[in-house]
């Protein structure tokens, strides 16, 4: 059982960093990239 | 401090001075896939790896591609080393019959090695089993740093690229890295520690009849390949609970010095390799310029912290020195070593983001303490490890342009490439995350029961331990602070959440940079340039990482090794 749940969490860790690179690859396709210094 | 002191720390900077260069343009070579020495002997070997794995080598990856193939790589690596830990008991080559790890032991280990960490919660010794150490510890050291290398790579490709849509494979990437760059080397490692007296056998541990006839076993195993591994990935996860001030891992002065040149050498060659890839060394230049004035001000700081006496020594009797000759702080160091060779070593170890150590890190005085907490909480990019080093220092890089582009109204620039909002907050988050793990997970083992009950010291030394073992983890370093007793599962989870996120959370957002740079026109240089490689900017750079370092742990600082530092020179430390 505790294997399971340790796998399920290494599971659930990388999903989340997946879904974390789909969101910085949405925020650089976001039309709006000002200069920074404006 | 002795003139010999002075001595060792100056040949190794002279010795990663003089490697820098040409390994520098090696990896550059390797890495764009020219022709290198070694490719008409390992060349057959990585065409068939490609085809064993139906690899297109020619065929490059977005970043988007480059990190989804980074994370599914690792996600296998941490399931396959999980499970060789769990099932070690089953396993050929356990001669010493020792059992699996705990789930979450296994864990955290899994997750240690994956990450290139290499914290260990663990006697290696007393725990793994030569298969563990062989087939699970000492591949992911050699993936782990080749996976590092790869990251460095392709951001360095994203600055010297001009639109273009890929910042390389990673397949091919890791591949060459691997192969051309970490196994030759760790032969040639592994056979001169060999020579040198570090054991490299299968034979189970030995044992001895004492001279008061009691029974001595006698650890041993296949060490020198795995220390090879241990010290140029960046990992130092130790093949003995001691690690290198075990004799076994590190018989002798020469011995070293070598895992010193180790540890430092790949990292400090990748700011060659920059510079040289983005068509100017200059650039390379300053960054080792910025990471070796770091360096100095730690190993001399920690050297004349170690050199100077334990205040707490005044009142003992048994004082026997003369009161103008400082006793030095040699609690928890290896004699063999001394002063000045566990300073450096100590110094080199945190900067690097490697965590080997031949002496115990508890046992330093605390402001010693400070600074190791400092070389790893700037991110550790004084050299770093193979390419967590780099990007590190180029994301500061980034930090500083921004900066400097606020201060004088000009769009940011560096190397050409314009830094626009979308690369400073990918930047920014990329920096964040490292503190954000490290002060979250800290202020939580603070206050709960499970946090609290591995503590071996109260007051601000506990502090310390806890703020050290967070530290260590997230920033992807894996030394110890010792004192705390880390094998509970609130710590391994915990620690294993640190590692999880020092790693892949500062990844993601570097190569999201690096493609966004990629797909940039180069800006030809004019007037109104910053020029990122003279002095001025070294200097502009320096400030930038100590003011966002300082800013960003000074209170945590203070609060244990800054606070014991006071009340040891008042006699207040109970």
């Amino acid at each position: 059982m505790a294997d399971i749940i340790m796998l399920a969490l290494t599971f659930v860790s990388f999903a989340l960093a997946i879904a974390y690179a789909s969101l910085c690859d949405r925020l650089l396709a976001s039309p709006v990239d000002q200069d920074a210094t404006s | 401090m002795t003139a010999a002191g002075w001595i060792q720390i100056a040949l190794l900077a002279a010795i990663i001075g003089l490697l820098t260069r040409p390994l520098g343009g090696y990896l550059a070579r390797v890495y764009s896939g020219e022709r290198t020495l070694l490719r008409p002997l390992l060349g057959p070997a990585e065409a068939m790896l490609y085809r064993v794995a139906g690899i297109a080598p020619d065929t490059e990856q977005s970043w988007y591609r480059y990190a989804l193939s980074f994370l599914v790589f690792h996600a296998c690596g941490i399931i396959a080393l999980y499970a060789v830990l769990r099932l070690q008991s089953f396993l050929p080559l356990n001669p010493q019959m020792l059992a699996e790890s705990s789930p979450d032991l296994a864990l955290n280990t899994a997750v240690s090695f994956v990450t290139n960490t290499s914290w260990q919660s663990y006697g290696g010794e007393t725990t793994l089993s030569y298969a563990s150490q062989m087939v699970g510890i000492t591949v992911q050291s050699f993936l782990s740093a080749a996976s590092g290398m790869a990251v460095a790579i392709a951001f360095i490709r994203g600055f010297a690229r001009r639109r273009a849509a890929a910042i390389g494979n990673f397949w091919v990437d890791l591949t060459r890295g691997t192969l051309y760059v970490l196994l030759p080397i760790c032969v040639v490692a592994a056979l001169f520690l060999v020579a040198e007296g570090v054991p490299q056998t299968l034979a189970p541990s030995a044992e001895a009849t004492t001279l008061e006839g009691g029974l001595q076993i006698i650890a041993r195993g296949p060490v020198a390949t795995q220390e090879a591994i241990k010290l140029l990935s960046g990992d130092g996860g130790g093949f003995f609970n001691a690690n290198s001030a075990h004799p076994f891992e590190n018989p002798t002065p020469l011995t070293n010095l070598v895992e010193l040149v180790l540890i430092f050498g790949l990292g400090a060659a990748l700011t060659n390799c920059f510079g040289r890839m983005v068509g100017s060394e200059r650039q390379g230049w300053v960054l080792l310029c910025v990471m070796a004035i770091l360096f100095g001000l730690g190993v001399g700081g920690l050297y004349a912290s170690e050199t100077s006496s334990n205040p707490a020594f005044a009142t003992l009797s048994a004082q026997t020195t003369s009161p103008r000759q400082p006793v030095a702080n040699l609690e928890g160091k290896e004699v063999r070593f001394g002063i000045a060779g566990s300073a450096l070593f100590a110094n080199v170890s945190t900067a690097s983001s490697d965590g080997a150590v031949n002496a115990m890190h508890d046992s330093f005085l605390p402001l010693s303490g400070g600074i190791l907490l400092a070389n790893m909480m700037v991110d550790e990019v004084i050299v770093g490890a193979p390419g967590s080093g780099l990007f590190g220092m180029l994301l500061f890089c980034i930090v500083a342009v921004f900066l400097a582009g606020l201060m004088i109204g000009r769009t940011p620039e560096y190397v050409g490439k314009k830094i626009g909002s979308s690369q400073v907050k990918m930047t920014i988050l990329a920096l964040v995350a490292v503190p954000a793990a490290t002060l979250g997970l800290t202020a939580v083992a603070c206050v709960v029961e499970p946090g609290l009950a591995g503590l071996g010291n109260a007051g601000p030394h506990g502090y310390s331990e806890i703020l050290y073992a967070y530290t260590s983890a997230a920033a992807t370093n894996g030394s110890a602070f010792a004192g705390l007793n880390a094998n509970s599962p609130f710590y391994n989870l915990t620690l294993a959440c640190a590692m999880f996120v020092g790693r892949f959370l500062v990844i993601v957002p570097v190569l999201a940079v690096a493609g966004s740079l990629a797909a940039q026109p180069i800006i030809p240089r004019s007037n109104g340039t910053l020029p990122t490689d003279r002095t001025l900017f070294a200097f502009f750079l320096l400030g930038t990482i100590v003011i966002v370092g300082g800013l960003t742990y000074l209170p945590a600082l203070a609060l244990g090794p800054v606070v014991e530092a006071l009340q040891l020179a008042h006699g207040t430390l109970s």
